[in-house]
C-alpha cells in the first residue's frame, strides 16, 4: 500500500450558477521515499490538488465531487482523508502531512520570533515540555543548515533573507516528523543560487526521514533536479505520469513535449521557440485564452533573425562597431537608509554603485543579477524614473541626467519600459484600446481619434491580438496576453529603446516562449534597442547579444552572451550559471 | 473570461443587488430623495416650511381628526407657479378655524369654534368670507400635532430636505477638498505631504462641535451655514483615506508606466489613480453622509443649526423632547425614528458598496 493514493479525484468550484472543474478524475500514488513532482502551468489544477489532500480549500465554493484520497502511514490502517472531520484533520495536518508554501515572506507571522513559531508547532502536536520543544527547534534549525541556530531562534522573520525564511518554514514543516511533505512551489520566489541549496536540502531531508514528498512546480528544470516521478497536469487533468527519466527522454503527450521544448535553455540565441500550439495539431483549443500564437512552421535560423550584426561581435573581424545609443558613465543611485533627528541622511544603500557601460544601437543587452543586485534600479534610472546621485547617462549624445522634468517629454517617446507584473501594469479601469491610444494622444502623434484607433488596431495585430479586443478590460485577458498589450502600449510611441524589466518572469514557460518570440519578431521589424533585465540567466542568454552581470550594485562581468554563459570568468557568475536548473538528468 | 465585455460598474451593481441590506438602504434613500423633491406635493400641509400654526389643536395624539372652516385671508394670496410650488410650497389662502359644529343660514355660516377642551365659542361669518366651494373640511393628523398645532407628518416630510441637503452638500464639499488635498499629499509626498498633513492634523484636533460653533459665529446661524460648517470639518477623514490610497496606487506599475510614457501629473492623478481608488472613497462618502445627518440633527438640537420655522428633524426633537414622558411621545419619537432610519439606510448602503466595489475580490 503506497503512502498516499489519490484515486479518481475531482474538485469543482461553484460560483453563482457556473461550475468550474478545477481537477478532473486524477489518480496517482506517492510512496515512502519518493519525490513526486507535479508540473503544470498556472490554472492547471496542481495547487488545488495539493490543497485538497488536507482539505485546505474553502468549501464552498470548492466541492469534492468524486474520488478518494487514501493515506496510510505505515502501509496498513488506510484512512480516506476526504471523509475526515475537522478534528481528525487537525491531528493529521502538520503532524503526519506537512506543507511548505511558495511565499516565505508571508507564511511566517511577523510579530513572533522564528523559534517561537516552530516551537509552537511542535507543542501543538507533541506532548513535550517547553524546554524540549525549544531544544528540538534548535536541532531542526541546524538540520536545515541555518548558521547560528541559537541566534536565528530569537530573530524575527523580517531580519532573515528569503532563503533563510524558507529554511525556517522547512524546519517547521519537518519538526513533527511528517511522513508526507507537500511543497507548493517552494523555490519560485527565491534566487537561483538559493533555490539550488533549498532543493538539495529538501532532497537530503527526504532521504534521511524516508518521507514521501509531493513537489509542485511550474518549472520542469526544477523537477529534474529533485523528483523521482513526474505528474504532468494540464487543464485539471493528468496528461502524463512517469519516472522523471522517461518523461525527459521519451515524453509521450504533446503537452509534455511542448513544455520540454519551449524552455529557452535548450535553444540557440534568437532561434524561434516552439510553443504549445505547435504540438497540439490544431485539435485542442487551448483553454479559453482566445487565439494563441501559431508560429511559422520553418524554424528561422539564428543568423537570419539577428541580421547581419551578429558578426560584429566576433573576434578578429574588422567590422565597424555600431554607434553607442546609450552611454552610462559612473552612474550611482543611492537610497537613504538611516537618517538623523534633523532628517539628514547618515547612511545610504548603494543600489547602483559607480556603473559604466554602453548599449550599442540595435543590440539586445541582457542585465542579470539576483534580487537586490540593483538591476531594476539601474533600469529605472535609465528612464529617469529614479534620479541618480551622480554620473551621466548619455543618450544620442545628450546627457539626460541634466534634463529637467518638463524637458524629458520628448525623451519619453523614445525610451519605453515593459514591466514585470502583467497584472498590475495595466490600469484596470481603462479598456486596452484606450490604454494603447492614450500615449499617442498625450504626445500628439496622430491628430484624430480615428487615425489613432487604426494605429491601435494595427498594433494589436502586431502583438497577435484581435481588433475585437479593443474595447475589452485588462481583467479579461490572461497574463501572456496582458504582457503583449503592455508591449503594444510601449510600441505605440515607436520608441528606439526599450527596457524590459523582468518582463517574462511572471509568465508560464509556454507563454514566456510566445512573448520572447514576439519580442524577437518586433525587434526585427522595428529595429529598436533592448535592455533585457532578468534574474533568469537562461532567458537572458537566449534573447541577448551581450550580457552584463550585476552583483551588489556593481557590474561583475560583461561580454558576449554565449561567452558569459558557457565560459564565465568571475566566481559569482560561475555560481550563478551552475545554479540554473538545466532540465537534464544528471 | 466572458464573451461579452462588461464594465466594473455593472459587475459591482450585480454584487450590490445581491446584498439585501444594501438594497434596503438604497430603496430607503431613493424614497427619501423622491419625498424630498416632491415634499410640498406629498405633505398634507403644503404651506412653506409646513408651518400652518393652529394653536387651538396643539399637541394632539396621532390619528387626531378635526373639522375646519376655511376662512379667507384678508390679503390676496396668488397661486404660485409649478416650480415655486415644488421648491417652497404655496402659502395658504385660508385660515383654518377648528370647529365643533356648524350651521348654514342663508348667506351666513355659524360655527362653534373649538378653543380648548370643553371651551368653545360661537362665531358667524358671511359666505363671502369663507371658501366658496367647500368651506368645511375634515383633516386627519396621522402623526399628531406639535405645540403650535402643526402637522408632524408634514414637518417630517419637509424636514427630509434638510437632512438630505446637509448630507449631500457636506459630502460634495468634503469630497472636493479631501480628494484634492489627499491626492496632492499622497502623490507628491515630501514637503507637500508634510504641509498638508500638518494642516489636517490641526483641523483634526479641533472638536467638530467647536469648529462648527466657530464657523457659525463667523457666518451666522442658519441653513446654509450648517452645510458649510459640517463640510469643512468632514474633509479630513476623506483626505486621509485618499492620501493612503494614492500612496498605494502610485507604487503600482501602471502608474509608474504613465511616468515612463510621459503623462502629466494631472493626467496620471485624474485618469489613472482616482478612478481606481473611487471604491473606498464612495464608501467613506456614504458613511460621511450618514454622520452629516446626525451632526446636523445634533446642531439643530443645540440651536445652532437650522432655524425655526424651517423644519429639521433635530429641531423637531428639541422642540418636543420634554413631552416624551408626559403626554405625547410621538412628537419627538417620530423625527428620532426618521433620523435613525435614514442613517441606517446610508450605513447599510455604504457597507454594501464596500463589498460590491471591492475590486480585489473580482480579479
Amino acid at each position: 500500500m503506497p503512502l498516499l493514493t489519490i484515486d479518481n479525484l475531482s474538485v469543482d468550484f461553484f460560483s453563482g450558477k457556473e461550475t468550474t472543474n478545477a481537477v478532473k478524475n486524477i489518480s496517482f500514488n506517492v510512496d515512502r521515499g519518493d519525490v513526486v513532482g507535479i508540473v503544470g502551468e498556472s490554472g492547471s489544477g496542481k495547487t488545488v490538488t495539493s490543497l485538497s489532500i488536507l482539505q485546505l480549500l474553502p468549501s464552498p465554493p470548492a466541492q469534492y465531487s468524486s474520488g478518494r484520497i487514501l493515506f496510510s502511514e505505515g502501509g496498513n490502517n488506510i484512512e480516506d482523508l476526504l471523509t475526515k472531520g475537522h478534528k481528525e484533520l487537525q491531528h493529521i495536518r502538520g503532524n503526519k502531512i506537512a506543507m511548505i508554501f511558495q511565499e516565505p515572506m508571508s507564511s511566517l507571522n511577523p510579530v513572533f520570533s522564528c523559534g517561537h513559531q516552530v516551537t509552537e508547532a511542535i507543542l501543538a502536536h507533541k506532548t513535550v515540555s517547553n524546554n524540549q520543544a525549544r531544544q528540538q527547534t534548535i536541532d531542526w534549525f541546524s538540520k536545515v543548515k541555518l548558521s547560528e541556530p541559537d541566534k536565528i531562534f530569537h530573530r524575527y522573520p523580517h531580519q532573515l533573507s528569503g532563503g533563510q525564511k524558507q529554511r525556517v518554514m522547512i524546519a517547521m514543516a519537518m519538526s513533527c516528523n511528517p511522513s508526507l511533505l507537500i511543497c507548493d512551489e517552494p523555490t519560485t520566489a527565491l534566487d537561483v543560487t538559493v533555490q539550488k541549496t533549498i532543493l538539495k536540502l529538501i532532497r537530503e531531508l527526504q532521504q534521511e526521514q524516508n518521507m514521501g514528498v509531493i513537489f509542485i512546480t511550474h518549472d520542469l528544470g526544477v523537477v529534474a533536479e529533485v523528483a523521482d516521478k513526474v505528474v504532468v497536469m494540464y487543464n485539471g487533468e493528468i496528461v502524463e505520469q512517469n519516472s522523471v527519466k522517461e518523461i525527459f527522454d521519451r515524453p509521450q503527450h504533446p503537452y509534455t513535449k511542448a513544455l520540454l521544448a519551449c524552455r529557452p535553455v535548450n535553444h540557440q540565441r534568437g532561434e524561434r521557440l516552439p510553443v504549445v500550439s505547435d504540438f497540439f495539431e490544431k485539435v485542442e483549443k487551448v483553454g479559453v485564452r482566445g487565439h494563441e500564437r501559431v508560429s511559422k512552421p520553418e524554424i528561422t535560423s539564428d543568423r537570419m533573425i539577428r541580421g547581419g550584426k551578429e558578426q560584429q561581435f566576433r573576434p578578429g573581424e574588422p567590422v565597424a562597431r555600431p554607434p553607442a545609443l546609450i552611454e552610462v558613465q559612473n552612474l550611482s543611485v543611492w537610497f537613504p537608509s538611516k537618517k538623523n533627528f534633523f532628517g539628514k541622511t547618515l547612511e545610504f544603500v548603494k543600489a547602483v554603485d559607480d556603473v559604466s557601460f554602453e548599449v550599442l544601437k540595435g543590440e539586445t543587452l541582457g542585465l542579470v543579477g539576483e534580487s537586490g543586485s540593483g538591476k531594476t534600479t539601474l533600469g529605472r534610472a535609465l528612464l529617469r524614473l529614479i534620479d541618480p546621485v551622480s554620473g551621466k547617462i548619455i543618450y544620442n549624445d545628450e546627457d539626460i541626467t541634466a534634463k529637467k522634468r518638463d524637458q524629458l517629454k520628448p525623451l519619453r517617446k523614445d525610451i519605453q519600459i515593459v514591466f514585470q507584473d502583467p497584472y498590475s501594469s495595466l490600469n484596470p479601469r481603462i479598456t486596452i484600446g484606450s490604454a494603447i491610444a492614450e500615449p499617442m494622444q498625450v504626445h500628439k502623434i496622430f491628430p484624430g481619434g480615428h487615425q489613432r484607433k487604426k494605429k491601435v488596431i494595427e498594433l494589436l495585430e502586431k502583438v497577435d491580438l484581435r481588433p475585437g479586443h479593443f474595447n475589452r478590460y485588462p481583467h479579461e485577458f490572461s497574463g501572456g496576453q496582458r504582457q503583449r498589450i503592455v508591449i503594444a502600449r510601449a510600441l505605440a510611441l515607436n520608441p528606439s529603446f526599450l527596457v524590459c524589466d523582468e518582463s517574462v518572469s511572471a509568465l508560464d514557460v509556454s507563454v514566456q516562449a510566445q512573448v520572447l518570440n514576439l519580442l524577437n519578431d518586433l525587434k526585427k521589424e522595428f529595429g529598436f534597442t533592448i535592455i533585457f533585465i532578468s534574474h533568469d540567466l537562461a532567458v537572458v542568454r537566449y534573447i541577448s547579444d551581450r550580457i552584463m552581470v550585476m552583483n551588489n550594485g556593481r557590474i561583475e562581468e560583461s561580454g558576449d552572451a554565449d561567452d558569459i554563459y558557457f565560459n564565465p570568468q568571475t566566481e559569482y557568475t560561475k555560481t550563478l550559471v551552475a545554479s540554473i536548473p538545466k532540465g537534464k538528468i544528471a | 473570461m466572458t464573451s461579452t465585455s462588461y464594465s466594473f460598474q455593472r459587475a459591482a451593481w450585480r454584487r450590490l443587488r445581491k446584498n439585501k441590506g444594501a438594497m434596503f438602504g438604497l430603496i430607503v434613500i431613493s424614497l427619501s430623495v423622491l419625498v424630498a423633491i416632491f415634499a410640498y406635493f406629498i405633505s398634507p400641509d403644503s404651506s412653506p416650511f409646513a408651518n400652518r400654526i393652529i394653536l387651538e389643536i396643539g399637541r394632539q395624539k396621532p390619528g387626531h381628526q378635526q373639522t375646519f372652516l376655511k376662512l379667507k385671508k384678508e390679503k390676496n394670496v396668488s397661486n404660485p407657479g409649478f416650480f415655486a410650488w415644488l421648491i417652497s410650497g404655496k402659502e395658504d389662502k385660508y385660515y383654518y378655524v377648528p370647529i365643533l359644529a356648524y350651521q348654514l343660514k342663508n348667506d351666513s355660516i355659524i360655527i362653534q369654534k373649538y378653543i380648548d377642551e370643553d371651551v368653545s365659542e360661537r362665531q358667524a361669518f358671511h359666505t363671502s368670507q369663507v371658501d366658496s366651494k367647500n368651506p368645511i373640511v375634515t383633516k386627519k393628523f396621522l402623526l399628531g400635532t406639535d405645540t403650535y398645532g402643526r402637522d408632524i407628518l408634514s414637518r417630517l416630510i419637509v424636514g427630509v430636505r434638510v437632512s438630505l441637503g446637509v448630507g449631500m452638500i457636506t459630502v460634495i464639499i468634503s469630497l472636493t477638498i479631501g480628494l484634492l488635498l489627499g491626492s496632492l499629499a499622497g502623490y507628491f509626498r515630501g514637503r507637500t505631504d508634510d504641509l498638508i498633513m500638518w494642516f489636517m492634523n490641526v483641523i483634526w484636533s479641533i472638536p467638530t462641535l467647536l469648529l462648527v460653533f466657530a464657523i457659525t459665529l463667523i457666518l451666522g446661524k442658519g441653513f446654509w451655514q450648517v452645510f458649510v460648517a459640517v463640510g469643512l470639518t468632514m474633509w479630513v477623514s476623506v483626505a486621509r483615506l485618499v492620501r493612503g490610497q494614492v500612496m498605494n496606487a502610485r507604487e503600482l506599475e501602471y502608474v509608474e508606466a504613465t511616468r515612463a510614457l510621459g503623462f502629466s501629473h494631472a493626467r496620471t492623478i485624474i485618469y489613472h489613480i482616482l478612478p481606481n481608488i473611487i471604491g473606498p472613497v464612495m464608501v467613506i462618502a456614504a458613511s460621511n453622509f450618514a454622520s452629516a445627518i446626525v451632526i446636523e440633527a445634533g446642531l439643530s438640537f443645540l440651536g445652532v443649526g437650522v432655524q425655526p420655522p424651517q423644519p429639521s428633524w433635530g429641531l423637531m426633537i428639541k422642540e418636543n423632547y420634554n413631552f416624551i414622558i408626559t403626554q405625547n411621545p410621538m412628537l419627538a419619537l417620530a423625527p428620532g425614528f426618521a433620523i435613525m432610519l435614514l442613517v441606517l439606510a446610508f450605513n447599510l448602503f455604504g457597507n454594501g458598496l464596500r463589498d460590491a466595489l471591492n475590486v480585489r475580490g473580482r480579479i
